[in-house]
């Protein structure tokens, strides 16, 4: 079993801090990180190695300062990585089209698992696009998954469903955070994950031949939140009578 | 053509009423796409709601199944050539839009919340970073796609006097090696929360599902009985069903009022109850998060405050 | 010097900093309220290679650098001190010095085991009248036929009722003084060994200390660990490296301290503000996270002189007088910005400062590490 898991690095959006006069977060200076739910999907990967033998690909897409965070999974068991360094600007469009002519250019690959999206921009865009790229089938929203030799079966969340589907290799799936909780790696594995090979791939001479972006990302703003803020504490006999004479005022009292 | 499609008939008729609006700017026509059984019944209510074309396409389906989704939808787009298609956020929404993306090569936004024509391009706004920033994205391509959450857009007054040309598409999508083998409903004890005009909703502060009953005391005196939860009550804890999950992976909420118990505000949460309108939280913790994004806050242990509050609410109304 | 961790080394510690937070902080209190040994976290560690940390890979081990040793025994302490003085002593005085003197027999035999965690490994040095005086020592072992026989009490062994392999010393030769000391490696079911009295101790109360007791007990000639008579240079120098764990120990411990702090003070209200709004308050914290640093240096500075072969003594010294007052001042400060609620239970702070008080006090009380830094300087 051939399987690639795409991992993204992400800031750690719980360390983003606004900044208070532009109003805009500060991304400068703020920790990376594998993002969570592609932990899960490598997690994943491998177990399903464990089970049925082969090789686990990771790839990502990013700068090459992303090398030192794939490690992670690298250390978790994967086998070996691709870094893909993307053209500037790159959207969902460009970076999924290169992921898929690397899946491509690796020859026989059976299984695609991504995370159902990535905790930065949560757009869950890549996984789908992907299977569409590749032209083949996607079960998303995997909590539970069994792959066996010929066929995979995933129990999906679809919202108010839960959805049970089966499908033929090759075939891309996507996970939810749910699914597992991904391994810590032993330092023995951390210390042997220098040694397994990352070949980084420029996007200009991956011979894909649209690298325009279809969205350009213009600006991102803070988000204005209009609240009135007005905190009770200490006295919390006055504080509830306070609240309830406001939220009466505000005729939410019905 | 600007097209709609969701799987939620109620998404599709609110995205209507901005596709109304948005064909005008871009001297197009709302339309709309019905996949599955019923088409026909669920056709009308979309022209009484403002579609002027319907489309009607994989009617054998029980399920749609994104694959086919996709395919179909790319077919009907190839002929019809929209400038925007609309998909409603739902999981099936999220998981044909992108594929449909890749088949069309455009240009995708997914929950869009803003959507408007800039010098000719069409221009979306989209929360990024779990709340922390507001990404405005500009398409280059034709079409452009968004996905749009329930609740974004009002609904025209349906009008079942409108006129709108219904056209069946005999569209066979082809074999895929993916089936569907069963589908059935989420454990649920029916909580509706994205309906819901007053929700209570219960975090990390609570010590036991026992204790739950406080909110439910809330909840009655507030005349609301939804109650809500933050992730690791129902994800983890599991001491309510996934139905009462707010948050970034679960239920994006926008009542009349929301009350936070316990719940720290970790920015995943407060991505699925930001919009609603009055925000109150109660916490010990007075540097909790919440209270950066609320109207009235109590500091306090929920133990002590919610009796007293019901107490003093009850003496209010 | 090297004053910044290599990405390598930044990738163990965030993995043992997560174990950490996942499996050794959440039991930690009410180990110590209850003094229970932490069997099972000791396995989990073995099995992710922490627990056997610098044993080579030859020897199941990670073979781990002292620098990146030091911060994962620093980031088990800040979880839990007990949890790191037991993998402290596992590791430089247990492993070390059979890596360091052991024949290649004693290695392949005891190494591995130390690593897998099978067995837990301990340290007999200290006796009731012999602490820092390690020559004042009364324990024997004479030569009969292929066994040494030993006899005598050890006492204040970390680890001293779980531990499976310890490595003991014994007098072989009265008239040689401290020349005529040995060192052995001793299993615990070897006849004559006997755990004595438990000791109810301050603090680090989940790492069970006790008295070994030697009685006429059989230990095969070639547990001999070095020569005869090397006895002394080998304790000497295996506790210079156990000196850097338990520096790392006293910077783990008052880095909890400081985060806790921290946390406190800007959530604590008094006076209608935060209590991190007074410069009171203030001020201790800058002068915690000052000495906290400057200890953790000192820590990293000797294990780098340790991973590059130099002499160290001086500066693990220094590295555990300033990590150990470090600790005692840092929990202290601690308590005072928790006021009342620092002095109970409900709080973690009042375990930090009991589990502080030791490190200036094993192996090698902060008087001693004084005899050592004047006595490289004054020589």
């Amino acid at each position: 079993m051939n399987i690639v898991v795409c991992a993204k690095q992400v800031v750690d959006v719980g360390e983003i801090k606004v900044n208070p006069s532009t109003g805009k977060p500060v991304l400068e200076g703020i920790p990376k990180k594998i993002s969570d739910i592609d932990k899960n999907a490598a997690e994943e990967a491998i177990r399903i190695k464990e089970k049925l033998k082969g090789k686990v690909t990771v790839i990502t897409v990013g700068s090459e300062d992303a090398r030192e965070r794939i490690k992670e999974i690298l250390a978790m068991g994967a086998d070996d990585a691709v870094l893909i360094v993307p053209p500037e600007g790159a959207d969902y469009h460009v970076i999924s089209n290169l992921i898929a002519k690397a899946i491509k250019d690796m020859g026989q690959v059976d299984l695609v698992l991504c995370g159902e999206a990535s905790i930065d921009m949560f757009s869950g865009q890549m996984g789908p696009r992907i299977a569409g790229a590749m032209d083949i089938p996607q079960l998303s929203y995997a909590f539970k998954i069994d792959a066996e030799a010929e066929k995979i079966t995933a129990e999906r969340n679809m919202g108010d469903k839960r959805v049970v589907s089966e499908s033929t290799y090759p075939v891309l799936l996507t996970v939810t955070k749910e699914i597992n909780v991904p391994r810590l790696p032993s330092l023995m594995q951390i210390l042997g994950s220098a040694a397994k090979p990352i070949k980084v791939l420029k996007a200009p001479d991956m011979n894909v031949p649209d690298l325009a972006p279809k969205v350009v990302l213009e600006d991102v703003k803070g988000l204005a939140m209009n609240r009135k803020n007005l905190i009770f504490k200490d006295d919390l006999d006055q504080a509830v009578k306070d609240l309830a004479e406001n939220l009466s005022k505000d005729g939410a009292l019905g | 053509m600007v097209f709609v499609f969701s799987d939620n008939e109620k998404i599709a008729i609110e995205m209507l009423a901005k596709a109304v609006e948005i064909s005008r700017e871009l001297g197009s026509k709302p339309s709309a796409v019905v996949l599955g059984r019923d088409g026909q019944e669920k056709a009308r209510k979309l022209v009484a709601a403002g579609a002027s074309v319907v489309y009607l396409a994989g009617q054998d389906m029980d399920e749609i199944k994104a694959e086919e989704g996709s395919e179909i939808l790319h077919s009907i787009c190839k002929e019809v050539d929209p400038p925007l298609i609309m998909i409603g956020s739902t999981k099936t929404g999220k998981e044909i839009a992108p594929r449909l993306a890749s088949l069309l090569d455009a240009g995708l936004s997914t929950d869009s919340r803003k959507l408007y024509v800039r010098d000719g391009s069409i221009v979306t706004e989209r929360i990024v970073y779990s709340g922390n920033g507001v990404a405005t994205e500009r398409f280059a391509s034709k079409p452009a796609i968004v996905t749009v959450q329930a609740k974004t857009y009002d609904p025209l007054p349906p009008d079942d006097s409108r006129g709108g040309e219904i056209v069946t598409k005999d569209i066979a999508p082809r074999e895929y090696g993916s089936k569907i083998l069963k589908v059935e409903s989420m454990v649920s004890e029916g909580a509706n929360v994205e309906d819901a005009q007053i929700i209570v909703s219960c975090g990390r502060g609570f010590k036991s599902s026992q204790d739950l009953k406080l909110i439910e005391d809330l909840a009655k005196s507030l005349k609301g009985y939804t109650l809500g939860c933050s992730r690791p009550i129902a994800a983890d804890l599991k001491w309510l069903s996934e139905d009462h999950w707010i948050g970034l992976s679960g239920h994006k909420v926008k009542p009349k009022l929301y009350v936070a118990c316990g719940i720290s505000g970790q920015i995943q949460h407060v991505a699925g109850m930001r919009d609603s309108g009055i925000i109150v939280a109660i916490n010990k913790d007075e540097n909790a998060p919440i209270f950066k994004v609320v109207d009235y806050g109590i500091v306090g242990d929920l133990y002590t405050v919610i009796p007293k509050l019901v107490q003093a609410i009850n003496e209010k109304a | 010097m090297i004053l910044e961790l290599n990405e390598q080394q930044v990738m163990i510690r965030n993995m043992v900093r997560e174990f950490a937070a996942r499996e050794i902080a959440p039991g930690a209190a009410e180990r110590d309220r209850k003094e229970e040994y932490p069997h099972e976290i000791l396995k989990k560690m073995a099995e992710l290679g922490i627990l056997g940390a610098i044993i080579p890979a030859e020897y199941g081990g990670p073979g781990l650098d002292h620098v990146t040793y030091a911060t994962i025994i620093e980031e088990i302490s800040r979880a839990c001190a007990s949890t790191g003085v037991v993998t402290s002593v596992h590791n430089s005085l247990t492993a070390w010095p059979i890596i360091q003197y052991g024949t290649e027999e004693q290695k392949a035999k005891y190494l591995p085991i130390l690593a897998r965690g099978e067995k837990i490994g301990a340290f007999g040095g200290t006796e009731p009248d012999a602490g820092s005086d390690l020559g004042a020592m009364k324990s024997t072992a004479e030569l009969k036929g292929d066994h040494y026989i030993l006899n005598g009490t050890k006492t204040f062994i970390t680890s001293g009722p779980k531990a499976g392999i310890i490595i003991a010393f014994a007098v072989t030769d009265r008239e040689k003084g401290p020349k005529g000391i040995s060192a052995f490696i001793i299993e615990s079911d070897f006849k004559g060994y006997k755990v004595g009295s438990i000791f109810e101790k301050i603090g680090i109360n989940a790492s069970m200390t006790s008295e070994l007791i030697f009685e006429d007990m059989e230990v095969p000639k070639e547990n001999l660990l070095g020569k005869e008579g090397e006895g002394f240079k080998i304790a000497l120098s295996t506790l210079d490296g156990g000196r850097i764990g338990i520096a790392a120990q006293a910077v783990g411990i008052a880095q909890a301290a400081l985060e806790e702090s921290v946390a406190y003070s800007k959530q604590r209200h008094q006076f209608g503000k935060p209590i991190s709004s007074f410069q009171a308050i203030q001020w201790m914290i800058a002068d915690m996270a000052t000495r906290i640093e400057a200890a953790r240096f000192l820590v990293m500075n000797a294990a780098y002189m340790k991973d590059q072969g130099k002499r160290f003594s001086k500066e693990a010294a220094m590295a555990k007088l300033y990590s150990a007052q470090t600790a005692v001042d840092a929990t202290d400060k601690a308590i005072q910005i928790f006021g009342g609620y620092g002095y109970t239970r409900e709080y973690p702070v009042e375990r930090l400062y009991r589990d502080a008080r030791i490190t200036g006090i094993y192996e090698g009380t902060s008087e001693v590490m004084k005899m050592v830094i004047s006595g490289s300087l004054l020589r």
